[in-house]
């Protein structure tokens, strides 16, 4: 599948623009506040339904206007031409999604599930520097995009929690329960909690088994042969899991969050608020470096907390390698893949290294301030495999 | 903004505590009924009253009726000891449009969510309570709970269950799965996996 041609109108800083990609490789340069992102942010738009950086619509409609557009073409493997259109209209506060000018659904999975967009930015540093809950959203949103199911999961577990965290406010704070009906309304709440923490876990657990075979072989293609990275999950329920160990069944998974979920019981009445599950959990990241004499053993640290900036850099672009590695084997199409302004937090050569990796896949769409850039792509790709575009306040010139 | 009229104002206000109906809606509500006919206004209005003074709770099963006891409770026809339970009145209808349920019904008017504020003593579960307890010869064999399948649903479920387990009732559920007139090819995938979940043995 390839984004042939894009056209934005009123969106960002663009009144109107045409722009024909390459099959290939997207070069997009300007300076700083031109809009080269808002290009990535269309195309994520015309692929996956919204903003990769999590903007609202109201956002991305150009100022002193009401309505943006962007028109998309594509051509799948067989040559057939799909023409999707992405419109929001601020004043009514509406998005609507046509498919070969027939309106469709504007989550429809018929259209937005046939890409995966896989997406780098100096932003996604966080998911190895930032918080438990940066880790657990990037897996989360892998994870969702190959299965329906989960994402459901993951909303159903949501709501048990508020609800559950609710009902224990009600009771400390407002007393509105009777201490009967509380333990008997928590029971459920727990019940519930119990079942679906033990689907949303096992289905983390084997996926994380998948996933690191994948990031395996793509960290030691990024870095020397001295050096591993592991991945580990570690849940309240579980403890420390590695995915090469024997990993529990559902039931086993259910019995331990029961078990976890008795214990923390009187705890979470008398604190009023949810001690346990899977929305405490992380994934923990870690490197582990081998002696040049192997005799003398091997030295193993996380990430979070000894690691360089360079470890914390490999790590990252070994995880979005391999997610880009997964989607293209669980959705058997290559993702689009958004490379936003990273030149300069990732270093050149590692990024160098990504792309002579993924040349042969599918599309690339690079930004950067740096026009001397394109001289290192050039030994990966002939001239008519990448285009340029200059970015210059809401214009390609 | 200017104040056009105060009465106009007041309706406005009293549509827009419907539900669904925002201010927009309510504004364009209120100028029909300003169009209408005066004696068409006095009939819309009467009919309001009226659903009120007439309509009410039935003393068994808290369906609405227009009397003590409502019809289905009366009727002699139906069984005693079979009850479902459901969340709404318009659950009752929909069942009843089946055809296929004989037994009798309890209204719940709601159900279990502390993020609404509601919990058990604001739906009609003690009423529920009070019957099975009090049904004497006519005792209830099985309470079927009709209820919808998320979240809230469920753990009304579950609650119940808990609070009628010494009564020694047989308890059931209704099941989930495909909608019937449905290609299993066309059921979206996260209904299928969850009708496969609940699969049972035949
Ligand atoms: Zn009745």
């Amino acid at each position: 599948m390839i984004l042939k041609r894009i056209v934005l109108k009123n969106f960002r800083n663009y009144s109107s623009q045409e722009i024909t990609f390459n099959d290939k490789f997207n070069f997009i340069y300007g300076s700083n506040g031109q809009g080269k992102t808002n290009i990535l942010e269309a195309v994520s738009y015309s692929t996956y339904g919204k903003s990769f950086l999590g903007a609202a619509e109201s956002d991305c409609v150009k100022f002193g206007s009401n309505e943006f557009f962007v028109e998309s073409d594509f051509i799948n493997d067989l040559g057939n031409k799909d023409f999707i259109v992405i419109s929001y209209d601020k004043l009514k506060k509406s998005k609507a999604v046509h498919r070969n000018k027939q309106k469709v659904n504007s989550f429809s999975a018929e259209v937005f599930g046939r890409f995966p967009l896989v997406f780098l930015s100096p932003k996604s540093l966080n998911i190895t520097y930032g918080n438990p809950s940066d880790r657990r959203k990037f897996f989360d949103i892998l994870i969702s995009q190959s299965s329906n199911l989960y994402l459901d999961q993951l909303k159903e577990l949501a709501k048990i929690l508020r609800q559950k965290s609710a009902l224990l406010r009600e009771y400390s704070i407002h007393k509105k329960y009777k201490l009967a009906d509380l333990k008997n309304l928590l029971n459920s709440y727990n019940e519930k909690l119990s079942e679906f923490s033990a689907k949303v876990l096992f289905k983390r657990l084997n996926f994380l088994k998948e996933f690191e075979s994948y990031f395996d072989r793509n960290f030691q293609f990024l870095l020397k042969q001295d050096h591993r990275g592991k991945i580990s999950y570690y849940s309240d329920i579980t403890k420390e899991v590695f995915p090469e160990d024997a990993l529990p069944e559902r039931e086993e998974l259910k019995a331990f969050t029961e078990k976890l979920l008795s214990e923390k019981y009187e705890d979470e009445i008398k604190r009023a608020v949810t001690l346990a599950g899977p929305q405490r959990d992380d994934y923990i990241f870690k490197l582990t470096k081998y002696g040049k004499d192997l005799n003398k053993g091997t030295d193993t640290f996380e990430l979070k907390n000894f690691a360089s900036q360079g470890e914390h850099k490999t790590f990252l672009l070994a995880l979005k390698l391999s997610e880009y590695d997964y989607l293209k084997s669980t959705k058997s199409t290559s993702p689009v893949l958004l490379l936003d302004d990273i030149l300069s937090e990732l270093d050149e050569d590692r990024v160098s290294k990504i792309i002579s990796h993924l040349k042969d896949y599918g599309q690339i769409f690079l930004t950067t301030t740096d026009r001397n850039y394109i001289n290192r792509l050039k030994s990966f790709y002939s001239d008519s495999e990448i285009s340029e575009f200059k970015i210059e306040e809401g214009k390609v010139i | 903004m200017i104040n056009i009229s105060n009465a106009l104002d007041n309706l406005v206000d009293e549509f827009s505590k419907l539900p669904q109906i925002g201010r927009k809606t309510a504004m364009r509500l209120a100028m029909h009924i300003t169009r209408q006919p005066k004696q068409d206004v006095e009939r819309f209005s009467r009919a309001l009253t009226e659903i009120k003074d007439r309509l009410r709770f039935c003393s068994v099963c808290c369906n609405i009726t227009e009397d003590e006891v409502c019809n289905i409770c009366r009727a002699g026809s139906r069984k005693h000891g079979i009850i479902c339970v459901v969340e709404e009145p318009q659950d009752v209808f929909a069942i009843e449009k089946t055809n296929e349920f004989r037994g009798k019904y309890h209204v719940l008017h709601g159900i279990i969510s502390p993020l609404d504020g509601i919990g058990p003593n604001d739906i009609r579960i003690k009423e529920l309570l009070d019957r099975l307890s009090r049904s004497g010869d006519d005792k209830v064999e099985e309470l079927i709970l009709a209820l919808n399948p998320t979240v809230e649903g469920e753990t009304t479920i579950l609650y119940l269950s808990k609070l009628l387990k010494p009564l020694e009732i047989k308890i059931t559920r209704i099941a989930r799965g495909i909608p019937v007139g449905s290609d299993l090819e066309f059921a979206d995938e996260v209904t299928l996996a969850k009708a496969l979940e609940g699969r049972i043995l035949i």
